[in-house]
């Protein structure tokens, strides 16, 4: 093990002002990622929960997780080569797509919904806005296949990866042979998904005692929690269940998680989001109708639209919504700044190689 | 694959008898075969006959349903899975699970018939199977799902990867009697959960007085009708015009409670192997 490859484990795990001291005696930072891929390894960072994903059955390998960065990469799994899974989902965007409040696919045309964030899906068990998804293996099978994704049949993609000249080697250093079928398939993309942690933001280190947070940040916390964290709870600023925030209906046939329960009584009800890097994923919603963070606290402020699935959270007797003063709001985004993860959005290792 | 015995004529396979007579000292009569032996094992078939009440089910073909509508079916696709046999002493014989996925598909000859191997020697009256996909199976790891389970293979258009669960059964077709623009019919009929609605359904089907006589050297040939004009009728009647589109909704159930008893037994064949 070289300098390099100690300083990159260590940083996962150390903060960053011991680290980049060490930096200083690794060289340049900006050197190929080669080196790194070497220590690829799943590790739950020490203030999150037991992941929900079960990783002996898919254990992340350097060999996998490369060619799952590779698939992820890669235009061969859409229809006309043009769409990979990196389009739509951006690194420095936290793998959301920055600056689109729709997507658009194959011959650009649109998606129903915003795209969110891919990171930390080892800690969900359900998928998309509405939860229909529930085994993150299967959950690229949605985007190949869908017309307006990338329009791709999964069995002809498995057959352009059989002809490729590059994939066989590939498959046969992650898996021990060249054999490519579904399951190897669907596992090497998890793998890469698996790795997308984002666990060392301000607010990381905070938990982990590492760190503490300015007054500013601390009194931005505590506004947030008694408005905010009855929802967006926790480690991920989520409770990972589905509900109603008062945006108004734009798309009377995006019933959100209704379309997987068909109950009424969850018409209009999306999946609460993690805030994690927050600050990168505008624009902002299920459908990305709201531009910044700004706009977000008006909407709980005053824009929160009475209807029968209305969150009971953000019904107080006759009044709808969050009260909120304007500092109280400065302060939540204050608090919401801590939650960004410069080392995951640039980390070389889930790059585009 | 034996199948020469019901078409040959006579004399040929009275002499295919006799020739066997002499072969299989043994067990020469297929009519009488010897006692089961059950630490001994052999293959059965269970081939699903689709049809359209009496004629035979030609993908393309026109037939008129129970509400009296003309329909053109042009695909059928269903997933026969847990199958387990009863011999006429009660024993069960439940096929392991990982090798008990079909998928009859109207349109491949090949899948229609379903070859099970290893079974204990008996003489069998009762065929029991799912229709669908049970929830088990559902969430089996990815690594798990093989064969007719592979939504990379075999079983690529039975699989909604927008709610993470097979389709049990699909049937489509065309027909003027729907008032809509689009004249074809869908029924894509899935669904393992408890919650909204499961269809999830097994059915056994009794051979009556003519058992399945597994031996090492009998393979018998179990011929299931599966009548489409069931879906049609029965629990509930289904009329194209008043809906014609049955995919993941709560009146999936009504085609569900349809389906499940259009299989049949037809008759048996106590072949021996070739
Ligand atoms: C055309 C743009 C587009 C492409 C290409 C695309 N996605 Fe997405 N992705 C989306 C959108 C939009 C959603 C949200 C869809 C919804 O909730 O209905 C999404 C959701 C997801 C989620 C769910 C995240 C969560 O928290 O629920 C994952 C995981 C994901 N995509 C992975 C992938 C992978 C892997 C690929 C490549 C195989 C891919 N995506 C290709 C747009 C895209
Ligand atoms: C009643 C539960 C609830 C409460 C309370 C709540 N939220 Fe939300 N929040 C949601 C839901 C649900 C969504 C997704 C709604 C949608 O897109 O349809 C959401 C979306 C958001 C988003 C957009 C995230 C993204 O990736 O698009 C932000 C930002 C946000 N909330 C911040 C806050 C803040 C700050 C507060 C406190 C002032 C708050 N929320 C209070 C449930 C809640």
């Amino acid at each position: 093990m070289n300098l390099q490859v100690i300083c990159n484990l260590l940083r996962n795990y150390i903060p960053i002002v011991l680290c980049s001291i060490l930096l200083l005696s690794c060289g340049n930072d900006d050197n190929p990622q080669t080196v790194t891929e070497d220590i690829v390894k799943f590790s739950v960072p020490s203030n999150f929960p037991a992941p929900l994903y079960n990783l002996s059955r898919n254990p992340v390998t350097p060999d996998g997780f490369i060619l799952g960065r590779t698939l992820f990469y890669d235009g061969i799994l859409s229809r006309d080569g043009s769409i990979s899974c990196g389009t739509c989902h951006q690194q420095f965007a936290a793998f959301a797509h920055s600056g689109h409040d729709l997507s658009h696919g194959i011959d650009d045309q649109l998606t129903l919904r915003n795209t969110p964030p891919v990171q930390n899906l080892a800690w969900q068990k359900e998928f998309f806005w509405d939860g229909g998804v529930t085994d993150l293996d299967l959950f690229p099978i949605n985007p190949i296949q869908a017309h307006n994704e990338m329009d791709e049949k999964l069995p002809n993609v498995l057959e352009k990866l059989r002809r490729s000249s590059k994939y066989p080697a590939l498959f046969k250093k992650a898996f021990g042979s060249d054999t490519i079928d579904t399951g190897r398939f669907l596992k090497a993309i998890a793998q890469f998904q698996l790795m997308c942690i984002s666990s060392n933001s301000k607010f990381d280190k905070y938990e982990r005692g590492e760190i503490s947070l300015s007054q500013e940040e601390m009194q931005g916390k505590s506004v947030f929690d008694s408005k905010c964290a009855s929802c967006h709870k926790g480690t991920f600023f989520t409770d990972l269940s589905y509900r109603n925030n008062g945006l108004s209906v734009k798309n009377a046939a995006d019933s959100g998680r209704s379309r997987v329960t068909l109950n009424k009584q969850d018409s209009y009800t999306f999946k609460v989001p993690s805030l994690r890097n927050i600050t990168s994923t505008d624009p902002y919603m299920h459908d990305g109708r709201i531009v910044t963070l700004e706009k977000v606290l008006d909407h709980y402020e005053k824009g929160v639209v009475d209807s029968p699935t209305l969150d009971p959270l953000l019904k107080n007797g006759p009044e709808r919504g969050i009260k909120l003063s304007s500092e109280e709001k400065r302060l939540i985004i204050v608090f919401l700044k801590t939650l960004s993860d410069e080392t995951f959005l640039k980390n070389k290792l889930l790059s585009e190689q | 694959m034996k199948k020469q015995s019901k078409k040959v004529g006579i004399p040929f396979s009275m002499a295919l008898t006799m020739l066997f007579s002499l072969m299989f000292a043994a067990c020469s009569d297929t009519h009488t075969p010897s006692t089961p032996n059950e630490s001994k094992t052999g293959d059965i078939v269970l081939e699903f006959d689709n049809v359209a009440g009496v004629d035979e089910l030609t993908l393309g073909k026109e037939y008129t349903n129970a509400a009296n509508e003309k329909f053109t079916p042009t695909m059928l696709k269903y997933y026969i899975t847990n199958i387990s046999l009863k011999t006429t002493t009660g024993t069960i014989y439940t096929v392991p699970k990982s090798s008990s996925y079909f998928l009859v598909d109207e349109e491949v000859k090949a899948s229609q018939k379903i070859m099970i191997g290893n079974v204990p020697e008996g003489d069998y009256t009762h065929v029991s199977f799912t229709i669908g996909v049970d929830s088990l199976s559902s969430t089996l790891p990815i690594e798990n799902r093989t064969g007719a389970l592979d939504m990379g293979g075999l079983g690529k258009t039975m699989f909604w990867d927008w709610i993470s669960g097979y389709i049990f059964f699909k049937m489509e077709g065309e027909s003027q009697a729907i008032t809509e623009v689009d004249k074809n019919f869908r029924f894509h009929i899935g669904g393992y959960r408890k919650e909204p609605f499961n269809n999830v359904k097994t059915n056994t089907i009794s051979l009556g007085s003519t058992p399945a006589t597994v031996r090492e050297a009998i393979k018998p040939e179990v011929h299931i009708i599966a009548d489409i004009m069931k879906v049609f009728s029965g629990a509930k009647s289904i009329s194209l015009a008043v809906n014609a589109s049955y995919m993941f909704s709560p009146n999936s159930v009504d085609i569900a409670n349809n389906y499940v008893n259009m299989f049949s037994f037809d008759h048996v064949h106590n072949d021996k192997h070739h």
